[in-house]
């Protein structure tokens, strides 16, 4: 608590007992990271919305959650070390002096179908951040032995497709989950609701915060169904109801119907969230399991239509042309 | 357009590639990276569709013999973030491509750079993996 010099008045002790709260408040709670690493920068004010919530919004991209590849045994794949498992497409674990969410005016770039180029606003974290898998500390993912034996040999099967079984989900314009999706992503925030829009496959996620339950569990979602509460800066986001049709990674093609994540979406300045995602699925691990990433607001970004199905070709390059067009 | 600026601008296109890329399939679920192909030839068609768009072009081989070839490129959402316009490649261009075979033989790549005449190189903003480089210049 603040501690004024000398003998203070009821009105002074009262005013430091207020400037203490004031001051904590700006502290933002992250997962299992300490307070003071994700602390704003000292002299920054979070805003807040209108009702008081942290100010999330914005145009965000995401990266991180996929670096899973320190252990040899996620690194390598069906086939041994010839055959890794984490290729560069989703390596995310940064090895640089300089990471690429730090500084402004720096240009994140997706290929493939995502967003291409996006100009990063803001200076970012100051402190360098630990990205991908966070817990468990061995950072050596809990499958469930015949789980993890059975996707590998699933894996082999996926480049090319074997069949239809084989293809991914998302490569058939199919919702993504949470977790193939790099963005961006736009948050809007109401007094009940934080909706996030995704570019990608043209979706909306709606994490409601007014309290009721999740929906029965009869209705099985491709995104899921989220609810939200705010725990100072964190927005914590409790998500159920997931179908059997979403990943992880190219390398984790499959994710059960049994998925319930805890996510935790940390403002830590106006142009950074701290992002770490608990994947707790009991049909293919022996325990839930964290993963870190980071959102970083780009600047003067407009989102754009993405409708999959305009002009997929993805099929018939799997599987050659149908007989009859 | 002097050749040291074609160098800086096909090393920056390169740079911006070298983040790791997101996209809605698996580059390797269908083409194949041991088969880099170079192609030279006109432009016949040019969609701009998504999830990605596709350039058609027109390319002959030793004996005369016309393919025309179906070249996959990024998002047309993200190729307009990477500086294309509309017109960056009009049918009937005579371009340079490097990219990569699809898996099935057919006459299908995934393009990672597009040469225009004056030596211009245009990323494709393409799902290639970001440690592939294939040579941009003959």
């Amino acid at each position: 608590m603040l501690r004024l010099p000398g003998k203070s008045s009821g009105v002074q002790r009262i005013a430091a007992i207020l400037i203490s709260a004031w001051l904590g408040s700006l502290i933002p709670a992250g997962g299992q990271a300490p307070a003071a690493a994700h602390a704003p920068p000292r002299g920054t004010a979070l805003p807040r919305t209108p009702d008081g919530q942290p100010d999330i919004q914005g145009i965000f991209v995401r990266r991180g959650i996929w670096g899973l590849a320190d252990d040899q045994r996620e690194a390598n794949g069906p086939r041994g070390k010839e055959d890794p498992l984490e290729d560069d497409e989703y390596s995310e674990i940064p090895d640089n002096p300089k990471p690429w969410y730090q500084g402004s005016g720096k240009n994140f770039s997706q290929g493939g179908s995502g967003s291409g180029r996006v100009t990063l606003v803001g200076p970012g974290p100051v402190e360098p951040r630990r990205l991908g898998l966070v817990d468990p500390p061995d950072r050596i993912l809990p499958w469930r032995p015949e789980e993890d034996k059975k996707r590998r040999e699933f894996l082999m099967h996926t480049n090319p497709p074997a069949s239809l079984r084989y293809v991914e989900f998302d490569a058939r314009c199919a919702l993504p989950g949470l977790f193939l999706n790099g963005g961006p992503f736009e948050f809007i925030q109401t007094p009940q609701k934080v909706v996030i829009l995704s570019e990608y496959q043209h979706y909306t996620r709606t994490i409601r915060l007014d309290g009721r339950p999740h929906v029965g569990s009869g209705i099985r979602l491709f995104m899921g169904d989220s609810i939200g509460h705010w725990e100072r800066n964190t927005l914590v986001v409790d998500t159920a109801n997931f179908n059997a049709f979403t990943a992880f990674t190219r390398t984790i093609p499959y994710l059960s119907d049994a998925l319930h994540t805890i996510e935790r979406y940390t403002v830590s300045d106006p142009n950074t969230i701290d992002y770490e995602v608990t994947v707790d699925d009991p049909k293919l691990f022996t325990r839930p399991w964290k993963t870190a990433g980071l959102y970083r607001k780009g600047k003067d970004f407009e989102m754009a239509e993405y409708a999959c199905a305009e002009g997929s070709q993805e099929l018939v390059n799997m599987f050659g042309k149908p007989p009859r067009q | 357009m002097t050749h040291k600026r074609c160098t800086v601008i096909a090393a920056l296109s390169l740079l911006f590639l070298a983040a790791p890329l997101a996209a809605h399939h698996s580059f390797a679920a269908e083409y194949d990276i041991t088969k880099p192909v170079k192609l030279h030839g006109a432009i016949t068609k040019v969609d701009f569709v998504n999830p990605h768009a596709w350039v058609y072009v027109d390319v002959k081989d030793a004996d005369g013999h016309v393919t025309n070839w179906h070249i996959e490129l990024g998002s047309p959402n993200a190729l307009f973030r990477l500086g294309w316009k509309k017109d960056a490649v009009p049918v009937g261009l005579e371009v340079d491509i490097v990219g990569y075979r699809s898996k099935l033989g057919e006459a299908v790549a995934n393009g990672a750079s597009f040469i225009l005449p004056d030596g211009h190189v245009l990323s494709t903003g393409g799902s290639a993996p970001a440690n592939s480089k294939p040579e941009a210049k003959n």
